[in-house]
């Protein structure tokens, strides 16, 4: 299935629905082979998606969907088996996992940033309030109209603009003082 | 660290959204990236909003995975004794009492508590636009109130009504945004001063929300003598011709 991945997206939507049926059946069977379960799949997958995505938009990432998903699927597994020495139930390094996967391998020094990165941003837009996501969601993601997300939060279209606006800035400032924080930019 | 500006306007931000959505025409687009390339911070603030967008993007994916829910531990069966059964006479007895008290005791508030639900609907507000500089306080408590955030609308239209003083305007949503925030007794005492202006035309309005306030915490008494204030409002004549409001009393 080949996916296009142009960086402006019509349809986040469906483009990710896609990554999760192409990526998690694996990712879940990986995991359960190597010392986990379902919701430490779906953590990393979470975490995993949330880099990828994030570089892909940024244009970190260039190529095609087979190209996105061993990248994923790299990012994912690096992060498990990262938890999996930490937590000490393996001894596999991540080192020596590097030397049989996918051809897009980036430093796993860059990976750990990248998760870390995409852990900051979630963790953020997580501190929104739900009216916030609620709009947010419906017009970055779902790509509604904005008439159509004023019928659904029973505003003017106006109204659903300032809010937008609004609440984008409160996702910023809380990225900016949160990177801040933690040395970055 | 990258640079960025301290403020970005509302225009400036969907500028930039307008680039990176692909919403721009071949000519703006050549007039933006000609102003990113001589513009170190709007290059930076592009950078930073594609971020966002994708953070938005994923976090709206990932909050609507089965996986994003709560996960809840089935509950541990209770270990089983065995009762001789004169006990067990006893524990059904007192579990059929228990029962037969809290229903007579709640079943009027849980009717009433269903006629508020089934009546009660949040106040859209008003429409707002950041372009308008006019009572500028007054529209920021509008978005933080259709943002859901009634405690903060509330605080800072009362801030506002402290130091300009309070309009029937601002009397009347800082009532609806106590009552959206389930507090009742600061709703009642906005809404009422609102409700008995003559004058005001958010009379009805402030009367209506009054009433379901009462209906919230049982006082059907007091939420029939303020509906029947309202004969031409097509919900309190519904409201009021609910079997539970006919006799408020029982």
């Amino acid at each position: 299935m080949e996916i296009s991945f142009d960086r402006s997206g019509t349809n986040p939507d469906e483009l990710l629905h896609n990554v999760y049926a192409a990526n998690y059946p694996w990712l879940l069977q990986y995991v359960q082979q190597n010392s986990g379960n379902a919701a430490d799949a779906q953590d990393i997958f979470q975490e995993g998606v949330y880099a990828a995505w994030t570089n892909l938009r940024e244009g970190r990432f260039t190529g095609n969907s087979a190209q996105f998903n061993a990248y994923l699927r790299q990012i994912c597994k690096h992060k498990w088996l990262n938890q999996l020495k930490s937590t000490g139930r393996s001894r596999t390094s991540y080192q020596d996992d590097l030397t049989h996967v996918e051809q897009t391998a980036d430093d796993p020094q860059v990976i750990a940033e990248q998760l870390e990165q995409s852990r900051l941003l979630k963790d953020c837009f997580a501190q929104l309030g739900d009216k916030c996501k609620q709009v947010l969601g419906l017009f970055y993601y779902r790509r509604q109209s904005l008439a159509q997300i004023a019928a659904v939060t029973n505003n003017t279209e106006e109204s659903v603009k300032t809010i937008k606006y609004r609440c984008m800035m409160q996702l910023r400032k809380l990225y900016l003082e949160q990177n801040k924080a933690n040395g970055g930019l | 660290m990258a640079d960025y500006r301290d403020h970005i306007s509302q225009e400036m931000f969907e500028q930039i959204e307008s680039y990176l959505l692909g919403r721009m025409d071949a000519v703006q687009r050549q007039a933006f990236e000609q102003a990113m390339a001589n513009d170190v911070q709007l290059r930076n603030e592009v950078a930073l909003q594609r971020k966002l967008i994708a953070t938005v993007e994923a976090g709206s994916f990932i909050d609507e995975q089965p996986g994003a829910e709560t996960t809840t531990t089935p509950a541990v069966p209770a270990p089983v004794r065995t009762m001789n059964r004169r006990w067990w006479y006893a524990a059904a007895a007192a579990l059929i009492i228990t029962i037969g008290a809290t229903w007579w005791l709640r079943r009027t508030e849980t009717v009433s508590q269903d006629l508020y639900t089934q009546y009660f609907h949040v106040d859209p507000g008003l429409p707002v636009a950041m372009s308008s500089t006019h009572a500028y306080t007054f529209y920021d408590g509008m978005v933080s109130y259709k943002e859901g955030k009634y405690k903060e609308a509330a605080a800072m239209w009362t801030k506002l009504g402290n130091e300009k003083g309070f309009t029937d305007t601002l009397q009347y949503f800082i009532g609806v945004a106590h009552l959206n925030n389930n507090a009742l007794p600061e709703a009642n005492q906005y809404l009422l001063p609102v409700a008995n202006n003559n004058t005001s035309v958010w009379k009805g309005k402030a009367t209506w929300y009054l009433a379901l306030s009462y209906i919230k915490v049982d006082n059907r008494t007091e939420a029939v003598r303020w509906l029947t204030q309202l004969p031409n409002d097509e919900r309190a004549k519904q409201l009021l011709a609910e079997p539970a409001l006919r006799e408020p009393g029982k």
